[in-house]
C-alpha cells in the first residue's frame, strides 16, 4: 500500500475552566498523530455545526481541508458517520479521540461505529507506526505501562492522553483552510428523549471513616496519619533489612525480570 | 407503642398518637433511646431517658476523673468476661434470585481494586432493589474475597485466550453469558479496562449504556457528562459503567461467591495481535502512574547510590518537599500536599519522617516501606514495613541484593 488514507474524526471542545469552545484536546492528538505519519493521505471529519468558529484551530494544525457534515446537535452522529461512509471507498484507518470534551461524553461512538463497520478497535492509543497493510499500535496502560499491538488494516484506533500534545494552531493556515460542507439527512436520537440535564453538582469526596472511636482517632484516619497496623523490624542486620525489604517488592511482583 | 407518653383518662382521641422521636430513630435503624434502656431504668413520667451523672463517670479514670486516652484501644474490653463478643457475619444466601446482575471486575494482578469494589457495590443496589442477584464474572484468578465485595455467584472463565490483553475474547465470552443468563443490568468499572470491555459489549450488543455514573436513584442513573460541567439523570440503561470514588462499596454481610457453570463459548474471530507489553523508563512516566516509588527524605545523604538503587529496581524516583527545595530532586518528582499524589502499588520511603503534608501524597499507595533510624517518626507509624536502621549500611546491601537476584533470574 503506497499511500494509507487516514480518517480522523473531530469533535468540538470546550474548555475545562472556561467553557468556551475549543479544538478538544484528545481529537485534537488524534490528528497530530494522523499528521505525524509519513506519506498519509489524511481526511478529516467534523459532525455539527460548520459556522463554528473554533473548528478552524483543526485547520491550523496544518489540514488543508475539514468535511462537516451539517447536522443539528440532537441527531445521532453515528447514523450520520455511517451512511455518509456507506457511498465512500473505506480508510485504511480511523483515528479519533477516546471521549469527547461536550455533550453526552460516553466514549460509546468508536466502539458503535467499529462494530457496524466490521473493524477491529484498540483504545487509548499513545503511538503508531505504520506497515504494509497492518498498524503497531501502542497502547497506555494503567499506571503507566504500554502494551504493543498490531492490528490488519481496516481498522479503528482512538487516541488517549497519553498520546502526542497536539501542535500549535497557525492563524494564518487556519484562515486558509478550507471547511467544505456536506448536507446529510437527520435522524433524531431516540434515546435521548427522556434525559434530562442538571449542573454537576459536587461529588461528596470519599473519606475513610471510623465509626465509635475519639475524635484523635478520627482525625488521624482522615488525615491518613494513623497506625496502619504495619510491622516494625528492629535490631536487624544491614543484610537482613535489606532482604526484608526486598521480599516486599517481590511479593508485590514489582522488580523488573532478568537483564 | 410503649414510649407514648401517659394519655390523660378522658382522652377521646382513637389514633395513636406520633411519637417523632420514635420515628426518627426506627428510621435510623437504631432503637429509640427509651426502649434500649427500659430494662435497666423505670420509665420517667415523660418516657425519656434519664441519666445519671454520677454513674457515668464512674471507671472513667483512677478517681473517677475523665482523662484522655491516645494509646490504642484496649482489647481486654472486647474480650472481658461478661462481655457479650457480637457474633461472626453471616453469610447471606440467595437461591432464587428474580433477577441477575452482571459484574465484572477489572482484577488488574489478580487484587480487587477499590474501583472493583465500588462497582460490585453498584452492582449489589441494583441487585436488592428487586431481589436480584450478583453474578461476577472473572476472566483470571481472584485473591480477594469477592463475596464479601457483595457476588452471590462467580463465574470464572479461563484459558489462554482471555490472557494478556484480549478484548475481543472476553466480550465474546461475556456476550454468552449474557444470552445464557439475561442479566438485567450489566456493570463495569469506568477504568481504562473495564470501560473499554463494557463499551466494546454494549456495541455488540446494541445495549444502551452510560458512562460515568456516580449515583443510581431509582430507576435513573446520574452520570457526569458535558466535560465534567453537567449531570445527565437518565433511565438506568443496561450497561453502566461506574466512575471511580463514587459509590459506596458493598459493606453489608458477605455473600456466599458460589461458583457457577460458565456456558459454552465460541471462539472469537481475533483483528488484535498481541505482541506484550513494552518496556518503559520509569522517570519518563508521570509520578501518579509509577507502580514502584523510590522516595527520599532528609535522612538520604548518599545520592549516587539513591540514584543507582532506583535504575535497580527500576523505580521512579521522588522526594519530600525538603530535598525538592534544596535542589536534589526536580520539582515535578515532590510527593505531598504541594508536589504529586502518589498511587504507587509500592512505595519506597527513605530517610523520610512524614509530615502530614507528605502522608497526604501517599494516601493511595497501596504499600508503604519505609527504612529510617528515627523509631518515633510518623512515616514509621504509618508503614506497612517499617525497617529500623541506618540508610548509610542498608542501602548499599540493597543495591548488591538487587543486582545480584536480578542476575540470577
Amino acid at each position: 500500500m503506497s499511500e494509507p488514507r487516514i480518517l480522523v474524526l473531530l469533535s468540538l471542545g470546550r474548555h475545562p475552566a472556561s467553557g468556551r469552545p475549543r479544538r478538544a484536546d484528545l481529537d485534537a492528538r488524534a490528528l497530530e498523530m494522523a499528521l505525524a505519519q509519513p506519506e498519509a493521505a489524511v481526511e478529516a471529519l467534523h459532525v455539527g455545526e460548520p459556522g463554528e468558529p473554533a473548528l478552524r484551530d483543526y485547520l491550523g494544525m496544518g489540514l488543508a481541508r475539514l468535511t462537516v457534515l451539517a447536522a443539528p446537535p440532537q441527531s445521532d452522529a453515528l447514523l450520520v458517520l455511517q451512511a455518509y461512509l456507506a457511498g465512500r471507498q473505506p480508510p485504511d484507518l480511523i483515528l479519533a479521540g477516546t471521549r469527547a470534551e461536550a455533550g453526552e461524553c460516553s466514549g460509546l461512538l468508536p466502539y458503535r461505529l467499529a462494530e457496524a463497520l466490521g473493524l477491529p478497535l484498540v483504545a487509548g492509543a499513545a503511538a503508531i507506526e505504520q506497515e504494509a497493510d497492518r498498524v503497531k499500535v501502542i497502547q497506555a496502560r494503567p499506571r503507566g505501562a504500554r502494551r504493543r499491538m498490531r492490528l490488519t488494516l481496516p481498522a479503528l484506533v482512538t487516541v488517549g492522553p497519553a498520546g502526542d500534545p497536539a501542535r500549535q494552531v497557525s492563524f494564518a493556515r487556519a484562515r486558509r483552510g478550507d471547511i467544505q460542507v456536506e448536507p446529510v439527512e437527520v435522524s433524531d436520537e431516540e434515546s435521548s428523549r427522556d434525559w434530562t440535564w442538571q449542573p454537576a453538582r459536587p461529588r461528596p469526596k470519599r473519606m475513610k471513616s471510623i465509626q465509635g472511636a475519639g475524635a484523635a482517632a478520627r482525625l488521624a484516619a482522615a488525615s491518613g496519619t494513623a497506625n496502619q497496623g504495619g510491622r516494625l523490624l528492629e535490631g536487624l542486620s544491614a543484610d537482613q533489612a535489606a532482604e526484608a525489604v526486598y521480599q516486599a517488592l517481590l511479593e508485590d511482583d514489582l522488580l523488573p525480570k532478568g537483564g | 407503642m410503649s414510649d407514648d407518653p401517659p394519655r390523660r383518662p378522658d382522652s377521646r382521641r382513637q389514633a395513636p398518637r406520633r411519637d417523632p422521636r420514635a420515628e426518627r430513630a426506627a428510621r435510623r435503624g437504631r432503637k429509640p433511646a427509651a426502649i434500649a434502656d427500659q430494662d435497666q431504668e423505670p420509665p420517667t413520667a415523660s418516657g425519656r431517658k434519664r441519666k445519671d451523672p454520677r454513674a457515668l463517670r464512674v471507671g472513667e479514670g483512677p478517681g473517677g476523673r475523665k482523662r484522655r486516652y491516645r494509646g490504642p484501644a484496649p482489647e481486654a474490653a472486647a474480650s472481658a468476661p461478661g462481655v457479650e463478643t457480637a457474633p461472626g457475619p453471616k453469610v447471606v444466601i440467595i437461591e432464587e434470585p428474580a433477577y441477575l446482575i452482571l459484574a465484572a471486575p477489572d482484577l488488574e494482578a489478580g487484587r480487587l481494586s477499590d474501583h472493583d469494589r465500588d462497582s460490585l457495590g453498584a452492582a449489589r443496589t441494583l441487585a436488592d432493589a428487586g431481589g436480584g442477584a450478583v453474578l461476577a464474572v472473572t476472566f483470571e484468578a481472584c485473591r480477594d474475597d469477592l463475596g464479601a465485595a457483595g457476588a452471590d455467584r462467580v463465574m470464572a472463565l479461563r484459558g489462554e485466550v482471555y490472557e494478556g490483553y484480549s478484548p475481543e475474547a472476553r466480550v465474546a465470552a461475556l456476550q454468552a453469558v449474557t444470552t445464557a443468563c439475561q442479566p438485567r443490568h450489566l456493570v463495569f468499572p469506568d477504568s481504562l479496562d473495564g470501560g473499554d470491555l463494557g463499551r466494546r459489549l454494549a456495541a455488540r450488543l446494541g445495549a444502551a449504556a452510560a458512562g460515568a455514573v456516580w449515583r443510581l436513584d431509582g430507576a435513573r442513573a446520574l452520570c457526569r457528562a458535558d466535560g465534567g460541567r453537567k449531570d445527565l439523570a437518565r433511565p438506568t440503561p443496561r450497561v453502566l459503567l461506574i466512575a471511580p470514588e463514587a459509590l459506596p462499596p458493598h459493606a453489608g454481610d458477605p455473600r456466599e461467591a458460589r461458583p457457577v457453570e460458565a456456558p459454552v463459548v465460541t471462539a472469537a474471530a481475533v483483528g488484535i495481535e498481541d505482541l506484550g507489553p513494552v518496556v518503559v523508563d520509569p522517570q519518563a512516566i508521570a509520578l501518579e502512574e509509577a507502580p514502584l516509588v523510590l522516595a527520599a527524605g532528609n535522612g538520604l545523604t548518599d545520592w549516587p547510590l539513591f540514584h543507582e538503587l532506583a535504575a535497580a529496581l527500576g523505580a521512579a524516583e521522588a522526594g519530600s518537599r525538603v530535598v525538592v527545595d534544596k535542589g536534589l530532586v526536580p520539582r515535578d518528582r515532590q510527593v505531598g500536599a504541594s508536589g504529586r499524589r502518589s498511587q504507587a502499588r509500592c512505595y519506597l520511603a527513605l530517610g523520610i519522617s512524614g509530615a502530614p503534608q507528605h502522608l497526604e501524597g501517599i494516601t493511595r499507595c497501596e504499600r508503604v516501606v519505609a527504612i529510617n533510624s528515627d523509631p518515633a517518626c510518623a512515616m514509621m507509624a504509618r508503614a506497612d514495613l517499617a525497617v529500623l536502621g541506618n540508610l548509610d549500611e542498608i542501602l548499599p546491601a540493597l543495591l548488591r541484593l538487587a543486582r545480584e537476584r536480578r542476575r540470577n533470574v
